[in-house]
């Protein structure tokens, strides 16, 4: 008998989904946060301040290394940004990639040294998303998996939800499985282009880790060597070791700039390279807000006259191609409202997942007279899984604001807070009822993200007053998105409990 | 830029409008093969001249992006839109069934 096509595909968008869902779903949750890293790094590091940065930071900032490492061989200013307000000044003896670096945070308007909390801040859900806290056992490959069977869901998925294409923007609000469904159908229609994209990079990425045969047959070091052959970089410096005074007013060497890069703010780093060298050079990094490319600009300045030296060359069109799938993945060239459009389509992909592992158990326990194990596991695994993630989350903010500044290896308890608020969740939904335990869960969930940026008020409320009269929409939009995810889980709270009553 | 994702969210509804089920629930009546094709030319016809607009603005790919963003969005208000609307129908076909079906009072 001739295989039904569509049955096939059913059958693989079903299970591709159910085997990695979890897995899939924590991943994009991660990622999606991933899209305000910065700002929630922001939110993470009050000590930061919400002042504006001062005029003259760069030079201010260029007199400050100037005093406290005339010998460095190289300086490097990180400059705040509009997504970041974190100052940073960093010397190292040497140009190697892994030398010693000395790094000072300072305040952005009085560049005094700021010691701001231990914390990974935001970076923790990038680096989760793709490691899962694996990194030495895997996890990369895990997420790489995950990647791929994620890409089989999407394709199969246009198959088994072609209905949804002949009755186009349709809802049924009448049954609740019913309106899950049609709002999995349309999450998966409008995120095909996103989820395509990311999902594919993702692959695309991480493709010598994957698939590491053809460069290690072909070049002695592998990686490193195709890297070198294929990356386009500025050519290396070669100190005189003849003494020379670069020029420490910047604001010459600025202009020179814009004629180049015209746009506001287009600096994001500046390196001066053996600066008392008479072949010491200066290096700006551009900001990466008008190219999809995940490769930095870069251009090179003679520290004695302020002209440009060098321009980094373009890259060979295969070498492109990756980069802008990298660019499109990670979307540093998000403007605001461009960023809170992918941010929608990370919440939309990330109902995706949830409502279709939900869909899944439902579909069959209404068909099943008895449950079997799998049943139990998968039910058991979708509450650990969703509510676990966004409670563990909230304890990582708690985390955050609780441990003590002074605690030694803070960022790491804050991940093990995150680590064991999932564990306790996973082990609470075994021991209650299922309706109780996503009743209970979103309460908890709720109340946790309702209160946070209230504690963060009793904690220190200069934070919270400096942001308002500073108007740093970043750390009140932070505080807002917590309100607004505790009415979200309370608003599903009450709905579960009036249908579980009703039910009754 | 705004211009833009206006014509391709009316462009959208549009389209939407093309299809029987849809056009009943915010009419009232049948869709005809004349008001169809409408639809179809002119729902597709913004979605174009959106895209052109787009393609118009600087920096490109950027901008690309930012266009199938907005779809996502466009969609996903149309969608619930045309769903308020069945709704709507739904309920106010409801009343003027229980109203009509009321019993006549006592002389």
């Amino acid at each position: 008998m001739k295989p039904d096509f569509r049955k096939t595909m059913i059958w693989l968008h079903t299970y591709s989904g159910l085997v990695f869902g979890w897995v899939i779903f924590t991943i994009w949750v991660t990622g999606t946060l991933s899209y305000y890293n910065d700002e929630i790094s922001q939110w993470m590091r009050p000590e930061l301040g919400s002042q504006p940065p001062a005029q003259q930071v760069v030079n201010r900032s260029l007199q400050e290394l100037s005093l406290r490492a005339s010998d460095a061989k190289q300086w490097r200013i990180s400059l705040p940004s509009d997504r970041s307000n974190r100052l940073r000044i960093t010397w190292s003896d040497s140009l190697e990639r892994r030398a010693k670096r000395h790094s000072v945070t300072l305040n952005s308007q009085t560049l005094a040294p700021i010691e701001p909390r231990e914390t990974q801040g935001g970076n923790f859900f990038r680096a989760f998303h793709y490691t899962l806290e694996l990194r030495n056992y895997g996890g990369r490959y895990f997420a790489g998996a995950a990647a791929m069977f994620m890409l089989v869901a999407i394709f199969s998925g246009i198959f088994t939800h072609r209905r949804f294409f002949r009755d186009f923007f349709t809802l049924r609000f009448k049954k609740t499985l019913k309106a899950v469904t049609d709002l999995h159908a349309i999450a998966g229609v409008i995120t095909i282009p996103f989820c395509f994209i990311l999902s594919f990079s993702a692959l695309l990425i991480y493709i010598s880790s994957y698939m590491p045969w053809s460069m290690e047959y072909h070049f002695d070091n592998g990686r490193r060597d195709i890297d070198k052959h294929i990356s386009t970089r500025l050519s290396p410096v070669k100190p005189a070791n003849e003494l020379a005074i670069p020029i420490t007013n910047f604001d010459h060497i600025e202009k020179t700039i814009q004629t180049v890069w015209p746009e506001k703010g287009a600096i994001s780093r500046i390196s001066y390279q053996y600066p008392y060298d008479a072949n010491g050079r200066i290096v700006v990094t551009r900001q990466p807000l008008l190219s999809l490319s995940n490769k930095s600009e870069q251009l090179a300045i003679n520290p004695h006259t302020g002209q440009i030296i060098e321009e980094i060359k373009p890259e060979r069109v295969a070498r492109m191609v990756r980069r802008v799938f990298y660019g499109l993945h990670e979307a540093r060239f998000a403007s605001p409202i461009l960023r809170s459009l992918l941010f929608f389509m990370g919440l939309a992909s990330t109902f995706l997942i949830a409502s279709g592992l939900i869909i899944w158990l439902n579909k069959r326990l209404e068909k099943v007279k008895k449950r079997h194990l799998g049943h139990t596991i998968v039910e058991r695994l979708n509450i650990s899984t969703i509510m676990g993630l966004i409670i563990a989350i909230a304890g990582y903010f708690y985390a955050n604001r609780l441990i003590p500044i002074t605690t030694t290896d803070r960022s790491e308890l804050e991940i093990n807070v995150f680590l064991i608020t999932w564990l306790c969740v996973a082990i609470y939904t075994l021991v209650r009822s299922v309706k109780r335990a996503w009743q209970e869960l979103l309460l908890i969930a709720g109340a946790g993200y309702l209160l946070l940026p209230v504690l963060d008020f009793i904690i220190n409320k200069q934070w919270l007053l400096q942001a308002w009269s500073n108007r740093n929409l970043i750390y009140i939009s932070v505080e807002s998105a917590m309100l607004i995810t505790g009415m979200i889980c309370l608003v599903f709270y009450g709905w579960l409990k009036r249908r579980n009553n009703h039910v009754k | 830029m705004l211009s833009s994702l206006l014509l391709q969210l009316v462009g959208l509804w549009l389209l939407s409008m093309a299809m029987n089920k849809h056009y009943r629930h915010t009419f009232a009546n049948a869709l005809t093969p004349m008001l169809e094709r409408a639809f179809s030319i002119i729902g597709w016809g913004l979605l174009s001249v959106s895209f052109i607009l787009v393609l118009l603005l600087s920096p490109l790919p950027l901008m690309i992006v930012y266009w199938v963003s907005c779809l996502a969005l466009n969609i996903t208000l149309v969608a619930f839109f045309n769903s308020y609307q069945e709704n709507r129908r739904k309920r106010c076909s409801n009343r003027s069934l229980i109203k009509s079906s009321v019993i006549p009072p006592l002389k």
